[in-house]
């Protein structure tokens, strides 16, 4: 083959990725073998004198740490809004919604500059929570559309199922930042209201352990994102867990504190929505199905990662008649890689169909 | 065929090959044993020779098989130790004749006034001597007859039992005759060829079916198939997820019919029993012992069945495709 004409067929070699656009973070998965993560949030400079510091008007990722102090940090999906809940469900003005859907803009941008796409029709599919509204899925589609020829969105955990070739006799069980998604694989692409949301997750656990925190340390100065971290560091469910001794200033000086039976009370906010998710889901499908379903559930997502959960869900199930519970090995991929998958598997026609709708649409 | 015929051939050729083998060893002993006691014989003699000059008119036949078979002149101790052993063979007890004694036989034999006692005495000891001869004639006819009959299955413990019998004394006889430790003379030998051989005729058979699935294959290929799709349908190996819990199982085939798939309608997997029946792809258990048609047979069945999953697999995929394409052409519809 002449190299002219390979390069012509390279060109057009279409450009896939798959995106677990969450509430704290952001991955992205693409065919040319990138990938990348992030938090979902953009930190906009506080002033000019910021602004001048920081050299741009968006700070993203890791840099946000560095400079936390000189920007305002914009988070689209804080606390689920716009992404499961409505706007009005979510209390928003119109401003604010337009500035998260800005930020989401930006945040997808970001991203998908990451991953250095080659030339070639770029489609993308992106994970949602199960139930999310269709306005929360077109703030999706709005920001991703930009940057894409073609957006399909997704269920999560049908991602995450999707990835694993688990598409029959599974219970995924997502457990992220703002939601914590149930959705049984039967075959078949789910429907809607045959999955099961909470409005609950990683998010609801910082809030609840900053409040514990203060409740039984007032002296001790603390914040939410502190919270987070003491989570992610000490994080569990279980009793049998080593001490959980953080530093925290009392009137500027660093002091140590025991929070361990904190921390594990705050964490267990998590176990009965999913077991209700559970329970709900099971109940709702095929009796035949249901055992086969308990026992093979899969959890993903960051709150996955709490030491002693699927033990404990384990201990829970049993009083829906038994079931097995694992987790996924890489929760931060997990999503996105599965929707990659899917974007690689999806037929061209299915792609052009799409396309040529949004465009007639436009 | 091919594989059973010649894995009877071997296995016979074995089986005679076996016991010859045993045979072939137990004869190398007795002859060993026989030589050594030849030599022990000989050694003796000169010695005594050496000793006295009256030795050479005592009777040479009755001193020669004097000596009990040893092997190695390790204990050379042996022959210089008065008395260092007593031969038992038919209960009595029969004292060696010992350097001691032997000088006293010299002294007494010097001695012109003792002549007739001492003459007395050759006499009694050349009894002893003949006897001791006869018991070791009586133990080579023994060695002699055990490695004459292969059915019998002597080993040569029993042999070296029946030495150690007749002079418990004496260290036992296999440590040190035969060179048991040597490969060459184990009874690992014939089972090493056999292991070689079976292993050389699996080698042969597995060669012969690859090469037989390789021509019914190349008949598949000749097939028409669908035409390619644009855009892969897998994702690329370094593209798919690290863990291997992320990597798409292949072994779980998604089971139900092509129509209802394609019709959309709620379809139901089949039952876990028969999901579960769909067999492991790329690892077909070939067994040798069965007819070598049979296993191309069940070549056949796996192929088939690997593609029927395969298939299967495909209309699912195309079925889920065409849902997810479905609920976002009516979420762009309902977004314009
Ligand atoms: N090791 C850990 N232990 C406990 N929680 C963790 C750990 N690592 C991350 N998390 C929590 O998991 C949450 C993020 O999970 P994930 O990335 O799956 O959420 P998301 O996809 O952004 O949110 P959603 O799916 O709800 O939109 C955060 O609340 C984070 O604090
Ligand atoms: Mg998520």
């Amino acid at each position: 083959m002449p190299a002219q004409n390979k390069d012509v067929l390279m060109s057009n070699k279409p450009q896939c990725v798959g995106i677990d656009f969450g509430t704290f973070k952001t991955s992205i998965v693409a065919s040319n073998g990138n990938r990348d993560s992030i938090m979902t949030a953009v930190g906009l400079p506080k002033d000019h004198i910021a602004r001048g510091m920081l050299g741009c008007d968006e700070v993203f990722g890791d840099r946000i740490g560095q400079v936390r102090t000189a920007v305002n940090l914009v988070r689209p999906f804080d606390c689920g809004a716009l992404k499961y809940t409505d706007s009005s469900a979510a209390g928003l003005s119109a401003d604010e919604v337009n500035r998260r859907c800005k930020a989401a803009k930006s945040i997808m941008g970001e991203v998908v500059r990451r991953v250095e796409l080659g030339t070639g029709p770029r489609y993308a599919v992106i994970g949602a929570p199960s139930q999310a509204s269709d306005e929360a899925k077109n703030v999706i589609l709005q920001a991703a559309s930009p940057h894409f020829d073609a957006v399909m969105i997704v269920a999560e955990p049908f991602c995450i199922a999707y990835g694993f070739g688990h598409l029959v006799g599974t219970l995924v069980v997502d457990i992220g930042a703002g939601t914590i998604d149930v959705c049984p694989m039967f075959g078949t692409y789910p429907k809607p209201d045959q999955q099961y949301s909470a409005s609950v997750g990683g998010d609801a656990v910082d809030r609840e352990l900053l409040s514990l925190i203060q409740q039984a340390h007032p002296d001790a100065q603390v914040t939410l994102n502190m919270a987070r971290q003491f989570k992610e560091k000490f994080g569990t469910v279980s009793d049998d867990q080593e001490r959980a001794v953080v530093v925290m200033p009392v009137e500027g000086v660093p002091t140590e504190f025991d929070i361990t039976d904190i921390i594990r009370d705050a964490c267990r906010v998590l176990v009965e929505p999913i077991i209700e998710g559970i329970h709900k889901t099971v109940a709702m499908s095929d009796p035949e199905f249901q055992a086969q379903l308990r026992g093979n559930i899969l959890l993903g997502g960051g709150g996955s990662q709490l030491r002693g959960l699927d033990r404990l869900l384990e201990t829970g199930v049993e009083k829906l008649g038994g079931g097995k519970v694992t987790r996924v090995n890489d929760c931060l991929y997990a999503g996105a890689a599965g929707a990659l998958k899917l974007c690689m598997a999806m037929p061209a026609e299915n792609w052009e169909q799409l396309r040529s709708q949004n465009a007639k649409a436009a | 065929m091919w594989t059973k015929a010649t894995v009877i051939c071997l296995f016979l050729s074995a089986i005679v090959s076996v016991p010859e083998t045993v045979v072939g060893q137990q004869q190398m002993l007795g002859t060993d044993h026989l030589q050594l006691i030849e030599i022990r014989g000989k050694q003796r003699r000169d010695r005594i020779d050496g000793l006295t000059g009256v030795a050479r008119t005592a009777p040479a036949p009755a001193l020669e098989p004097l000596n009990p078979p040893r092997s190695t002149a390790r204990q050379p101790a042996y022959d210089l130790h008065p008395n260092s052993g007593t031969l038992t063979p038919s209960g009595e007890s029969i004292e060696f004749l010992g350097m001691e004694e032997l000088q006293a036989l010299i002294q007494s034999s010097i001695d012109a006034s003792r002549v007739s006692e001492a003459q007395a005495k050759w006499n009694s000891i050349e009894q002893k001597l003949d006897s001791n001869l006869q018991d070791i004639r009586q133990l080579s006819q023994r060695i002699e007859s055990v490695s004459q009959t292969p059915s019998q299955s002597v080993s040569s413990g029993t042999v070296a039992s029946s030495i150690s019998h007749l002079a418990p004394g004496i260290p036992r006889p296999e440590a040190q005759i035969t060179p048991t430790s040597s490969p060459l003379q184990s009874s690992a030998v014939p089972w090493l060829t056999l292991t070689l051989s079976a292993f050389l005729v699996s080698l042969f058979a597995l060669t012969l079916s690859a090469y037989r699935l390789g021509l019914s294959r190349a008949s598949h290929l000749d097939r028409p198939t669908a035409p390619p799709q644009h855009v892969p349908t897998t994702v690329p190996e370094q593209y798919m997820p690290e863990s291997s819990e992320l990597r798409p199982r292949r072994t779980r085939g998604l089971a139900w019919p092509h129509e209802d798939a394609k019709a959309g309608a709620t379809v139901l997997p089949l039952p876990v029993s028969q999901q579960e029946e769909i067999p492991e792809p790329l690892a077909p258990n070939i067994d040798l012992s069965t007819d070598d048609s049979a296993t191309i047979l069940s070549f056949e069945t796996f192929s088939d069945q690997h593609r029927d999953e395969k298939k299967q697999k495909q209309e699912v995929n195309s079925a889920l495709m065409a849902q997810i394409l479905q609920d976002n052409l009516n979420l762009s519809n309902k977004a314009s």
